[in-house]
Formats: structure tokens, C-alpha cells, sequence
């Protein structure tokens, strides 16, 4: 409650919270910035994923982030490619292979947002 | 290479180094040891925080469904009648008023409506109500619950939080927090179609207690029924299979963190949290699916009538709720105008009103019982106070909070009872008096808990909803 100092963080999440920083659509299209950006810096797969930690964590991934993030940023681009009318109202929905894969590396950025080590300080 | 990579330095190594140093490690020692105090006696509370609790002793009710009726009916126009009202109809009341009114009074004003005795208990409800008197003898009618506020803001927050002074939990946020939910797909406490006004969100917020114990409104009072749902609920942009693989991934990085930093109750929760949003977002459009039901059932609740539909969609969803384990189910009836607040008008304004709940509730009521679920469910109705005797203006009465009326059905409460009385006139609650903590203390004990047992450690002392006061009206449990 904004209105009431509280003396720890505990037990100030709920999920309305998680459903905005997952659906919203401030949240989603501000994901795409961080994707172009580590899409620019390289092709490469595992380079781009540590550029995204980098930026958002302060820190390189390690190998295990690398691979389950390449798992899940090839299983997104693949969904995205095949089956548009699944995502109908992305925005970069329908359109073509290049924007399959940038919506992929944002939905992965968007993670990285939505995780706890990105929002909370310890 | 960027300077990035060579000059690593993350914010958090930053604050750990600075000024603050070890005095800032011994400070979040503390916050952790004097919390996990605070904490042990809330148990599971690091696994799912709103996983089902025990109550103090047996409940009689395990869930509760709170009819609103905004703006405050008159209870000597539906539930309470008063022929001294009748027959000095004109007068100048004959009492003394109190010091602070919130506006002028003028002279007696008689009911518009006739009233009739109903049932086997012979209870008399006017004929605004026709419908829910038919159910009369399931009704425990509480005639004398007086102390919320003379204004709505105030009334508002008094009746639903305790308080009409400061920033408390509210009502629904202190049963989520002692008795959890039965269903770890839904929230535990959820208001339908609420007011944003006159006290808005605290009437369902935590204030100090944990967040979780928060409702989860569905619309407001300004959207049709229909069109309620939770924000974000339904996401079209990226297909159910990704958002699954999406959590997956947000929920393994959250769990190398944990097992990286340590134990958090506020990681975990927000791991909780994410796992619930994602169940809510398939079980809430299916409790709201409310073409699963039966077409008797839709005209049962009037959703045939343009007139009820809006109110008897409300109570449906409510039954659903209820039904699949949560808690506390706030209804609320309102509008974008003036609602049960017939400052003038009050003929057409209550007719108008009355109108649209009566069949809804009725029906819901009915709908209840059939399903065997009316005994352990607490049904309460009312509004934020009641209305004066006394005119304002020509046609309508002012806010009354010194008596009147709500009404109990269900879960351990007796039936076709009438509790408590208001004075000749229906101005001031004078026999078996119910404050809003004694009616607050009344409905924790139906729920099983003890109004004074049920506290939260604060700002040095632990609070409760009833503040230092409520009684139990024994005289009500069956």
C-alpha cells in the first residue's frame, strides 16, 4: 500500500504486479530498445546474451544462463516465424522473419526485466 | 569492447563498499532478524503466503460475500418499520438531533412504502423488496448498527476498514490474512465492480498488513459488469505456449538468484506471485464465463431483464467465486451517479435502486442454498449508513449513521430473526446496539477468529480491525 511506510519489503509483491510487468504494453514495447541494441553489438548468440546481462545485471552470463536463454530465445523466434496469428496483437506480429527475431530477443530482454535480480537490490 | 566490460563495478558492489559498509550489513541483519520474529507466526508463510490457515476455533462460515449498497438505503423504507414515522408524519421530530448532521433537517417524513409481513418468522420488509423477502426467514435482520461517519468518505472507510481516520487494513485484507485462500488459482479476496470513490482502493488495501492480503478488484463501478475483468488478464500478444516458456525462464532465473543471495521472503512471494498471475490468467476468464450456466439460472438472477442484468451478472461471478474457494467476495452496487443516496428524489431514486438488486438477490440467495452452500457462507448486505427520518428538502433524507440497518443470512447466523432496535422514529440505534466494531468482531468470530487474537506487530504495538473495541453479538450465533 503506497499510502503506508513499511519497514521491510516483505511481502509486497502480488499478482496484478507480475501480470503488468509480463502484458503491459509500456513494459513489452520498451523491451524492444535493449534487443536492438544487443542485436547491433553482434550476431552472435551467446554474445548477445551476455551483452543483455551485462546491461541489465551488471554481470557477463554464465554458460548455463547462455544455453537455457539460447534454447528459449530460438523456441520464441521459431513461434513468432510459424505462428503469427498466435501473438496476434504483437506488435511486430505478421510481419517478416527479421522482425520474428527481434521480437524474440525482446521478449528475452523483457525477462531479464521481469526477473528478480533486475529489480531488486540486495 | 565497450567500457563496460573493464570497469565492472555493479551497483550493488557500490553500496556494500561505501559509507554504509558494515553498519549497512548489520542493519539488514537486524531488518532480517527482528521480521522472521514477526513472521513465525504466520506458518507456510515462506511457501505459498496465501495457502489455506486454520482458524482460532471452528468457524461457522468459511467464506464471505459482502452485498454493498452504496450511497446508504434508508432502513425505515425497506427493513425497519416505523409507524410513529407514519402517524406524526410532518412534524417536526419531537428528539433531539445530533450535534453534527450533514445537512439541515427538516420535519418527519412518513415511508412512501407499504410494509409486509413475510415468512414464518412474520419479519416485515417493505415492498421495495418483494423478492428477497421471500426469503425472510434465512435473514437475520440487524437493526441497530450505528457508528460509521456522516459522509460517504469517511462512512465508507469506517465500515470497510475500522477506521475513518487513518490508513488501515481493510476488512477483506484482515480475513485474507488470517484464513488464507482454498484456491491457489484465484486470490483470496476479490471486489467486484467497487467504487473508486470515497476511500477508493483502501477500502480493499493492506495498509501495513503484508500485500498479498489485498483484493483483487474486477472492473470498477463505472464499467458494465461485462466488461469487468483484471487488467492484463488477457494477453493476445504473445501465445499461451511462449507465456509458459516466458515464465519458465523468468522463474529459473529467479531460483539460481534465490540460491545465489539466500532466502528472501519478497523473492519468493514475487516467484508466488508470478505462478498465481499466470493460473489467474486461465481461471479468472473461466469463472467469469458465466454462459456455463444454465438459462433458469441466468433468469433466476435477471439477466434476462436489462434492469437487473447488470447487478445479477455481479452476483453470479460472486456465486462462482465463492464457489471455487475465494475468501471474501465484495459485490458493490453503484453507479456513475448518485446510487442509495437519495438526498432528494428518494421515491423514484429508491424504487430505481431497489429494482435492480432485489431479484438478483433473491436469486442469489436461492442459488446459495441449492448448492448447499448458503450454511458455511456469511451473506452480508448493506450500505455505508442509513438515511434520516427527518426530510431533507421536500422528498428525500439526509445520511443517517447513528441506526440503521444490514442484514446477515447464512453461515452460523440465526434466521428470520430481527436484532436490535432504533427509537420510535428510526433516528438513533438504541437497543442491543451494534457498532461497525461489534459488527466487525461478529463477523471475524463466524469466520473462527477472535478479533483480539488476530493482530499485526506495527510501528511497535499490534494493530487488530477492531481497534481497541467490538463485542460479539452472541445473541445472533445459532
Amino acid at each position: 500500500d503506497p499510502t503506508m511506510p513499511m519497514r521491510s519489503r516483505k511481502g509486497t509483491v502480488v499478482a496484478p504486479q507480475a501480470l503488468l510487468m509480463m502484458y503491459d504494453e509500456l513494459v513489452m514495447d520498451s523491451a524492444e530498445s535493449p534487443a536492438r541494441q544487443i542485436s547491433d553489438h553482434s550476431h552472435e548468440d551467446a554474445q548477445r546474451i551476455t551483452r543483455a546481462y551485462t546491461l541489465a545485471l551488471g554481470r557477463p552470463a554464465n554458460a548455463h544462463e547462455i544455453d537455457r536463454a539460447i534454447e528459449f530465445v530460438q523456441r520464441a523466434r521459431k513461434s513468432f516465424e510459424t505462428e503469427p496469428a498466435m501473438h496476434a496483437d504483437h506488435r511486430l506480429a505478421h510481419r517478416d522473419a527479421v522482425d520474428a527475431e527481434l521480437a524474440a530477443w525482446a521478449l528475452f530482454c523483457q525477462s531479464l526485466f521481469a526477473s528478480n535480480e533486475f529489480i531488486y537490490l540486495q | 569492447m565497450s567500457v563496460y566490460e573493464h570497469n565492472l563495478y555493479s551497483r550493488r558492489q557500490a553500496l556494500q563498499n561505501t559509507a554504509v559498509g558494515f553498519g549497512g550489513l548489520a542493519l539488514a541483519a537486524m531488518l532480517g532478524q527482528s521480521s522472521s520474529a514477526a513472521e513465525s507466526s504466520l506458518p507456510q508463510a515462506a511457501a505459498n503466503p496465501l495457502a489455506a490457515k486454520p482458524p482460532h476455533f471452528p468457524a461457522r462460515a468459511k467464506r464471505i460475500v459482502f452485498l454493498f449498497m452504496k450511497g446508504g438505503p434508508s432502513h425505515v423504507d425497506t427493513f425497519d418499520p416505523k409507524p410513529e414515522l407514519d402517524r406524526l408524519h410532518g412534524q417536526a421530530p419531537p428528539f433531539a438531533l445530533p450535534k453534527v448532521t450533514f445537512a439541515k433537517q427538516g420535519n418527519l417524513l412518513k415511508s412512501p412504502w407499504k410494509f409486509r409481513q413475510y415468512g414464518q418468522s412474520g419479519l416485515p420488509v417493505s415492498d421495495l423488496f418483494p423478492n428477497v423477502a421471500r426469503h425472510v426467514d434465512d435473514l437475520c435482520i440487524l437493526r441497530s448498527v450505528h457508528g460509521t461517519n456522516p459522509a460517504h468518505g469517511g462512512a465508507l472507510l469506517k465500515l470497510h476498514t475500522g477506521s475513518d481516520q487513518f490508513v488501515r487494513p481493510s476488512l477483506g485484507a484482515w480475513v485474507t490474512y488470517g484464513l488464507g485462500t482454498e484456491n491457489e488459482n484465484l486470490p483470496a479476496f476479490v471486489t467486484i465492480c467497487p467504487t473508486l470513490a470515497h476511500g477508493g482502493v483502501n477500502n480493499w488495501g493492506t495498509a501495513f498488513l503484508p500485500a498479498y492480503c489485498q483484493g483483487t478488484p474486477i472492473g470498477n463501478a463505472s464499467l458494465p459488469a461485462k466488461q469487468a475483468a483484471i487488467k492484463h488478464i488477457r494477453n493476445q500478444r504473445i501465445s499461451p505456449a511462449l507465456q509458459r516458456q516466458q515464465l519458465d525462464l523468468i522463474a529459473a532465473m529467479n531460483r539460481d538468484h534465490i540460491e545465489t543471495v539466500g532466502q528472501s521472503q519478497s523473492l519468493e512471494g514475487r516467484l508466488h506471485s508470478f505462478e498465481l498471475a499466470f493460473r489467474m490468467q486461465s481461471s479468472m476468464p473461466d469463472i467469469q464465463d458465466l454462459s456455463q450456466e444454465t438459462a433458469a439460472t441466468h433468469r433466476s438472477y435477471g439477466l434476462d431483464d436489462p434492469v437487473t442484468e447488470n447487478f445479477g451478472r455481479q452476483c453470479l461471478m460472486a456465486r462462482r467465486f465463492l464457489e471455487a474457494g475465494v475468501r471474501f467476495v465484495q459485490v458493490t452496487h453503484s453507479d456513475s451517479d448518485v446510487q442509495w443516496d437519495q438526498h432528494g428524489n428518494l421515491y423514484q431514486g429508491h424504487t430505481k435502486n431497489a429494482s435492480e438488486v432485489d431479484k438478483p438477490i433473491a436469486g442469489f440467495l436461492e442459488d446459495l442454498k441449492q448448492r448447499g452452500l448458503l450454511k458455511d457462507t456469511l451473506v452480508l448486505w448493506g450500505g455505508e449508513f442509513g438515511r434520516t427520518p427527518t426530510a431533507q428538502g421536500n422528498d428525500g433524507r439526509d445520511h443517517n449513521p447513528h441506526g440503521f440497518t444490514m442484514w446477515m443470512a447464512g453461515g452460523g447466523v440465526k434466521s428470520g430473526l430481527a436484532y436490535g432496535a432504533t427509537d420510535e422514529f428510526g433516528y438513533y440505534a438504541v437497543e442491543n446496539k451494534m457498532h461497525v466494531h461489534d459488527l466487525h468482531a461478529t463477523i471475524l468470530h463466524l469466520l473462527g477468529l477472535d478479533h483480539e487474537r488476530l493482530t499485526y506487530r506495527y510501528a511497535g504495538r499490534d494493530f487488530r480491525l477492531t481497534d481497541v473495541a467490538g463485542h460479539v453479538a452472541q445473541a445472533i450465533l445459532a
